[in-house]
């Protein structure tokens, strides 16, 4: 039963990350807009959540998806400042935004300071209290919701548009996109999962606090992006499940724990810069080669 | 917003030594950036460790000077080893796998300095710089103040000097300003990355050195701060602009001073430097000395 739950745990956790690390794909993969300030959207929404379940006691299954329309109006601010940034300006301008929320957070008591807001509560359906296998169902349908967000975006006109912007901007606007529109809706789509997923992350780990979402953290959502494969649909899946398995993994060099994953993401990123499952990767070559061998 | 003189006088001093702090760390990253234009955050670790180096070898040798000799050798190998071993091999990847690197880099050194020398803060006391202060007017001003200004101030001369008046600062003026035909004119181009690299890191060294006895003590995470406070100097001075980085760095300051003092009780200390730039990239795209591409 003990080790059942510790499967369990580990599951949602991937999930919940899963599903924001999907939305900054799709800023960053697909409309190649740089956002190194993905976790204070999950910071957003789950604060937001928090906030409305503990101080307005108003319903989870409400509290759910107006997080994640916050986080998608602050994600349209954001992509909305940043408009006329480019390359290294916006980069800096969404660390600048990560920066500036966490102090946020730590500063205005209704963010509970230091400690945060504990004793988030648990989502209930007809009375009944979802725990364990009950919210790892929770989290599953709504990531299977956002995939197929993705896939569809990936595969509609919304997809080709975003992908237009990435490979030239100018060319884009000179065939009639609207780029700025959809350089905000790119941050606005990416941010409002993040925000869905803070939700789901609030009112499973029931505290939430400010050291969550941090820069670093938000350097940890892109590693898993990138290292899946970014611009890809199962890429950040799998980075995701990679980045929080391997210090699983091991776990008896628990002290040396951000030696072993700073290390892992260095050498990584230096002979995959692609990421596992990029263009050109080594797997990707391996797979594709695999294939064409049952296709003769 | 009204103020006296005399606290006027004091926080313009508070706002000054703040950006000459914050100089020291942007000067290593412009040069960096101009070349390569790599966001370099890893230059904060290589302050952290030449914080701690230059506090290892005062405890055993009790020599200042030696001190700042060993910090200087330690951080410019470093440099050069960063820059050959990660940055070069990936100058044709999108920009943010070096940036993403570069992140992972300098949490990688905080981690190493914590495990080797732990995690918490040590004292850094030296002897031949004592703590005592000096009323002018009615401003105080401490003697280590004093010392901490003018060092710095001879390190962005002779940087000046360096850049203006030698062979190589020059090869380095004519590679940032475009990489590809200064390599077409049988430029050493990589012997003038080495350079950068050298130059900046040492500067980092001497800061973090300046900063840990100006602050009288060394910690891990040290460079925290820093890194992202240098990034947004370099940011606002336009990315690659030595000037730039020069003048943003006391503009952020100065700025950030005034700010905290008339309106801190509205927002976090740490919130208004990212604020500044912010407003000011509203404005102006690049940066207060970048050129519109």
């Amino acid at each position: 039963m003990q080790i059942g739950m510790y499967y369990i745990t580990l599951l949602i956790w991937i999930l919940i990350y899963a599903i924001a690390v999907m939305g900054l794909n799709i800023t960053m993969g697909y409309a190649g807009q740089v956002n190194l300030g993905q976790a204070a959207f999950i910071g957003i929404g789950a604060f937001t959540s928090a906030i409305l379940t503990m101080k307005f006691g108003i319903s989870f299954w409400i509290a759910l998806p107006l997080s994640g329309l916050i986080s998608f109006i602050a994600g349209m601010l954001l992509g909305a400042i940043s408009i006329r940034l480019k390359y290294d300006f916006l980069a800096m301008t969404t660390i600048g935004f990560n920066f500036i929320m966490v102090a946020i957070f730590l500063y205005y008591p209704i963010f509970g300071g230091s400690f945060g807001l504990l004793g988030v509560p648990r989502p209930r359906i007809f009375g009944y209290k979802l725990t364990g296998v009950t919210y790892l169902a929770l989290v599953f349908v709504i990531f299977l919701i956002c995939l197929l967000v993705n896939i569809w975006i990936e595969r509609s006109w919304l997809g080709l548009a975003f992908e237009a912007i990435r490979e030239d901007e100018d060319a884009a606007q000179t065939l009639g996109i609207d780029v700025k529109k959809f350089k905000v809706l790119a941050f606005a789509i990416g941010a409002g999962m993040a925000g869905i997923a803070g939700s789901l992350y609030a009112h499973f780990s029931m505290r939430v606090a400010y050291s969550d979402f941090t820069f670093a953290k938000s350097i940890e959502l892109l590693s898993m992006c990138i290292l899946g494969g970014l611009g890809t649909v199962y890429g950040p899946i799998i980075g995701t499940a990679l980045v929080i398995i391997l210090p699983e993994i091991f776990r008896p060099l628990r002290q040396y724990r951000l030696i072993m994953h700073t290390l892992i993401l260095i050498i990584l990123l230096r002979f995959q810069p692609q990421g596992l499952l990029g263009k050109g990767s080594y797997l990707e070559t391996k797979i594709k080669k695999w294939i064409g061998g049952f296709q003769k | 917003m009204s103020f006296s003189i005399d606290v006027f006088l004091q926080l313009l001093l508070n706002g000054i030594l703040m950006g000459v702090i914050y100089m020291i760390i942007a000067l290593g990253l412009t040069m960096v950036y101009g070349l390569l234009r790599i966001l370099h955050i890893a230059h904060a670790g290589v302050y952290t460790l030449g914080a701690y180096i230059a506090f290892s070898t005062y405890v055993v040798t009790h020599n200042i000077f030696l001190a700042i000799i060993a910090a200087s050798i330690v951080c410019a190998i470093l440099g050069v080893i960063i820059e050959r071993s990660l940055y070069l091999p990936l100058l044709d990847k999108p920009a943010y796998i070096p940036l993403i690197i570069s992140i992972a880099v300098y949490l990688l050194l905080a981690e190493v300095i914590a495990q080797i020398w732990g995690h918490y803060p040590i004292g850094f006391h030296v002897e031949e710089i004592p703590r005592e202060s000096y009323e002018i007017g009615k401003v105080m001003i401490g003697f280590h103040q004093i010392i901490f200004l003018a060092v710095i101030t001879g390190f962005i001369l002779a940087l000046w000097l360096i850049i203006n008046k030698t062979k190589i600062g020059l090869a380095s003026r004519a590679a940032s300003q475009d990489f590809e035909m200064a390599m077409a004119m049988g430029e050493n181009v990589i012997k003038v990355i080495d350079f950068n690299f050298i130059i900046g890191s040492i500067l980092a060294g001497i800061g973090g050195l300046l900063v840990g006895i100006y602050y009288a003590k060394v910690f891990p995470y040290m460079g925290d701060i820093v890194a992202y406070k240098a990034l947004v100097v370099i940011v606002i001075g336009g990315l690659g602009s030595i000037a730039g980085a020069i003048i943003g760095a006391l503009i952020l300051g100065i700025a950030e001073t005034f700010l905290i003092a008339t309106l801190g009780y509205l927002l976090p200390r740490e919130a208004f430097a990212f604020i500044i730039m912010i407003i000011l990239l509203l404005f102006r795209p690049q940066g207060l000395f970048g050129k519109v591409e």
